[in-house]
């Protein structure tokens, strides 16, 4: 269930942005596959992975036991052995002295344990880096998509949680979230051509705020860091295409929701209170 | 249909990083690469719809790259985008190979969807 998930703390297995650009990603392609499965063939566990991805995409938070019966019917026994099978891909192995490792230790699946009748199991859902893997590397469809932020809606508050009501406003520019996902920053000293709108000032804090999250990050940050990132991308576009024209556009995102525009536009202040201070220090600089 | 795939070859790396995601927003797949023999190499692996080359590149120049690239399949559609031509022989020598056009830097990055609408659908039919 949506509601119950488990929003996670720090001392998490993933890190910021960056740290999903330069190591989960790329870790995750190298390990799980560059591309679908459906595109073209991949080795089994790669193939069997990306399955049990797409699975926790669409169908949000379960339990392997949960996984295995959506795969394998009421047969006990396949069911067991699926479920054995689903364990041992998120959590590693060890086999001949060489240790694999899981979807929980390259930071894509979080395991959430739960207490029923005493016993605890684990649930197991997508991190926000699993759920930007996903997005990049599956192929998704635009439906599926949909499923997966009703579904992680918590997880991503601003974002998937927004999510209708950007579709309404931004209709299908809103799965260009696919180009962020595949790992087109943008935070180049190239992009203060794009406009005079300090685009590239605001991707530049939006590092500077979580750099020293790089080894592990609240999930609550990530959120925020995502969300924001995703924001600032749909800006760039609108410049792009349409300039000030396309600037106003984009600002009808905000009109209709106080909580995205009290919450984006803070972080808008804090930019400018970063570089404020950051400027006036330069008169240090002087005689 | 399957979206087009586009190969933009340049080292300058935050160039690159920014056509990628005007392109992608227009609807197409993007490889990047950052030199002439990972420009060929991706050419090999990918099979782009249309690769955009800059000239001056470490490695294997843009040139080399086009001849290369050419040499493996004569049909590649190749758009140059530099500062300058660099060397006219060779820029000739690529024009009498069907070098696709020429951008010239510094450009907007407006002039790329230009390019494509122009070309893709001649390319598609």
């Amino acid at each position: 269930m949506v509601e119950d998930m488990i929003v996670a703390e720090s001392s998490t297995k993933f890190g910021n942005y960056l740290s999903y650009l330069r190591y989960t990603l790329p870790t995750a392609k190298q390990l799980f596959g560059e591309h679908s499965f459906r595109k073209k063939k991949l080795r089994l566990h790669q193939e069997k992975i990306q399955q049990m991805l797409e699975s926790f995409a669409v169908n949000g938070s379960m339990t392997t036991w949960e996984m295995a019966k959506t795969q394998s019917g009421y047969d006990a026994a396949s069911v067991r052995a699926l479920d054995k099978d689903f364990r041992r891909l998120l959590v590693g192995r060890r086999e001949r002295g060489k240790a694999s490792l899981g979807l929980v230790d390259i930071g894509l699946v979080i395991a959430e344990p739960k207490t029923e009748n005493e016993n605890t199991i684990n649930s197991y859902r997508l991190s926000i880096h699993g759920i930007l893997y996903c997005i990049a590397t599956l192929e998704l469809t635009e439906r599926e998509i949909d499923i997966m932020a009703s579904k992680y809606s918590k997880v991503l508050p601003m974002l998937f949680g927004k999510w209708e009501y950007l579709k309404s406003i931004i209709g299908s520019n809103i799965y260009n979230l696919q180009i962020l996902a595949s790992g087109v920053a943008l935070d180049n000293i190239r992009t203060t051509s794009i406009s005079n709108i300090p685009i590239f000032e605001l991707y530049n804090y939006l590092n500077a705020k979580y750099q020293n999250y790089y080894e592990s990050i609240s999930e609550n940050d990530l959120a925020d860091q995502i969300s924001l990132w995703f924001f600032i991308h749909s800006l760039t576009m609108y410049l792009l295409n349409d300039g000030k024209k396309g600037l106003q556009t984009w600002k009808k995102i905000f009109q209709n929701d106080k909580e995205l525009s009290f919450w984006f536009f803070s972080f808008v202040d804090e930019t400018i209170t970063f570089y404020k201070k950051r400027l006036d220090s330069a008169s240090e600089l002087k005689f | 249909m399957a979206k087009s795939l586009i190969l933009v070859v340049d080292d300058d790396t935050d160039l690159a990083e920014n056509l990628a995601f005007m392109i992608k927003t227009m609807g197409f797949d993007v490889v990047t690469a950052k030199d002439g023999f990972d420009g060929v190499s991706k050419y090999k692996n990918f099979h782009p719809t249309i690769t955009f080359m800059d000239i001056k590149m470490p490695k294997l120049d843009g040139y080399e790259a086009f001849f290369k690239i050419k040499d493996y399949d004569e049909d590649a559609k190749v758009v140059f985008i530099s500062a300058y031509q660099y060397d006219e022989k060779r820029f000739l020598k690529a024009k009498s190979m069907f070098l696709l056009d020429m951008l010239t830097k510094p450009f907007h990055l407006k002039e790329i969807k230009s390019i494509l609408d122009k070309y893709l659908p001649q390319i598609q039919n």
